[in-house]
């Protein structure tokens, strides 16, 4: 009785979402590998699945094995003048990645992700021609040159941020000192007033160097 | 146990994806969002850090509509996988019904699904209840990549790391292009509509 009071709700759930989840036409069979899959046998199969751990976790180890894997390939490739520079783009990024780590700009692996599809195109693709290879690398070394930007525009809106920070704790300083000159100690006096001119021109030299690394960034 | 109002005749189911980081219970919720909000009429909720993870949980409710005379409404809930986040996964489990866990297929993520399922088992022993008890899914996700030549686990090998005691039901999935991620959400509705009538009793 209980067991056929359960097969009547779970047919009667079982027809309420067929017809909100009913999907028509869509296989969802999988063709299965008999054994765990061993991929085919390409020279980027390990540089591959080093690349997808980095979307996942991004560890000193796994960041030295990508970095042992480039070198390996740019030995191997050392002869294409379009697989080498692609291998030189993931290194860069690979490197910045790793001393970063989580506080690596956001696009940076995706960045990543995507020079090495297009290093697997170049590399795998038959019948691209030098001009396709070419238009493919330069793609890649287009959205590598935006995220150096994107990281370089950054680090100047921290800078700026920071210098505004320390600016505003001088400027409250200056007030203290101001409103409390007449319980300030006459014989410190010089003393703290030449903390606070150190302070000043330390906030001076580092918006000097935010302006001059903005400036820098422009013109390249 | 589910939030039951019999003066308004309501049910609210609350369904859980579990898994390691980055195993796609996002792009499970994200796919059922994408291909069913015309028949669901929902909103999905996702907190996210800057670099795109879910930071707190993704949330998506929708109504059944009535089903043995009760309004049935569900509310699907992922948790965040980063190890680091397990008081927000112990949160997000309170008063949980079902689970769907979402094993990463790839090879080099073994470990982690199988540290993802004992640290689900400890999240609900702390609500005393059972990973062997509550109704549970289990997905072996993305075996799309095997096409891709990309090391995965086969599906021996998964229902051997997980799922040799616990006996649940499974499917292989591809959350990203779709596949099975209906029929994995249909069953856990189904598994946990039952157990509720059963607990009723």
């Amino acid at each position: 009785m209980v067991d056929s009071n359960e097969n009547l709700l779970a047919s009667e759930v079982e027809k309420r979402l067929e017809d909100l989840f009913g999907e028509s036409g869509e296989s969802t069979d999988f063709v299965e590998e008999p054994n765990d899959a061993e991929p085919e046998d390409s020279p980027l199969k390990e540089l591959k699945a080093t690349i997808l751990s980095i979307d996942w976790e991004i560890s000193d180890e796994i960041m030295d094995r990508l970095a042992s894997q480039i070198a390996s390939l740019k030995d191997e490739f050392r002869a294409d003048s379009i697989m080498v520079p692609f291998l030189l783009l993931l290194d860069s990024i690979g490197r910045y990645i790793k001393v970063k780590k989580a506080h690596a700009h956001p696009d940076a692996v995706k960045v990543l992700n995507s020079v090495y599809s297009g290093l697997e195109k170049v590399a795998l693709s038959k019948g691209l021609t030098n001009q396709e290879r070419k238009r493919v690398l330069s793609a890649e070394v287009q959205r590598f040159k935006q995220l150096k930007e994107k990281i370089a525009s950054t680090r100047v809106e921290q800078e700026r941020k920071k210098g505004a920070k320390r600016f505003k704790e001088l400027k409250q300083k200056i007030v203290m000192s101001k409103t409390t000159s007449d319980a300030v100690d006459t014989e410190n006096a010089p003393e703290d007033l030449n903390q606070l001119l150190d302070q000043l021109k330390a906030f001076i030299r580092s918006e000097i160097k935010a302006l001059r690394d903005e400036l820098i960034g422009q013109r390249s | 146990m589910a939030f039951i109002n019999v003066k308004r005749k309501e049910v609210q189911v609350k369904i859980v994806y579990y898994g390691p980081g980055r195993g796609g219970k996002t792009t499970n919720l994200e796919y059922i969002y994408n291909k069913f909000n015309d028949r669901i009429q929902t909103e999905m909720v996702a907190i996210k850090t800057h670099g795109d993870r879910t930071l707190f949980f993704d949330f998506m409710p929708f109504d059944m509509g009535q089903i043995k005379g009760y309004d049935v409404k569900i509310q699907l809930y992922t948790v965040p996988g980063q190890v680091k986040y397990d008081a927000t996964r112990r949160l997000v489990l309170r008063g949980v019904d079902g689970i769907v866990f979402v094993a990463d297929s790839l090879a080099v993520r073994r470990e982690k699904n199988i540290h993802s399922l004992k640290n689900l088992q400890d999240n609900l022993a702390t609500y005393s209840k059972s990973i062997h008890k509550i109704p549970l899914v289990m997905q072996y996700n993305k075996r799309d990549l095997s096409k891709q030549g990309i090391p995965v686990l086969s599906q021996d090998t998964l229902e051997k790391d997980l799922n040799s005691r616990l006996k649940a039901p499974s499917f292989l999935a591809s959350a990203l292009e779709g596949k099975n991620v209906a029929a994995t959400m249909k069953k856990i509705i189904v598994m946990v509509m039952v157990s509720l009538q059963k607990e009723l009793q």
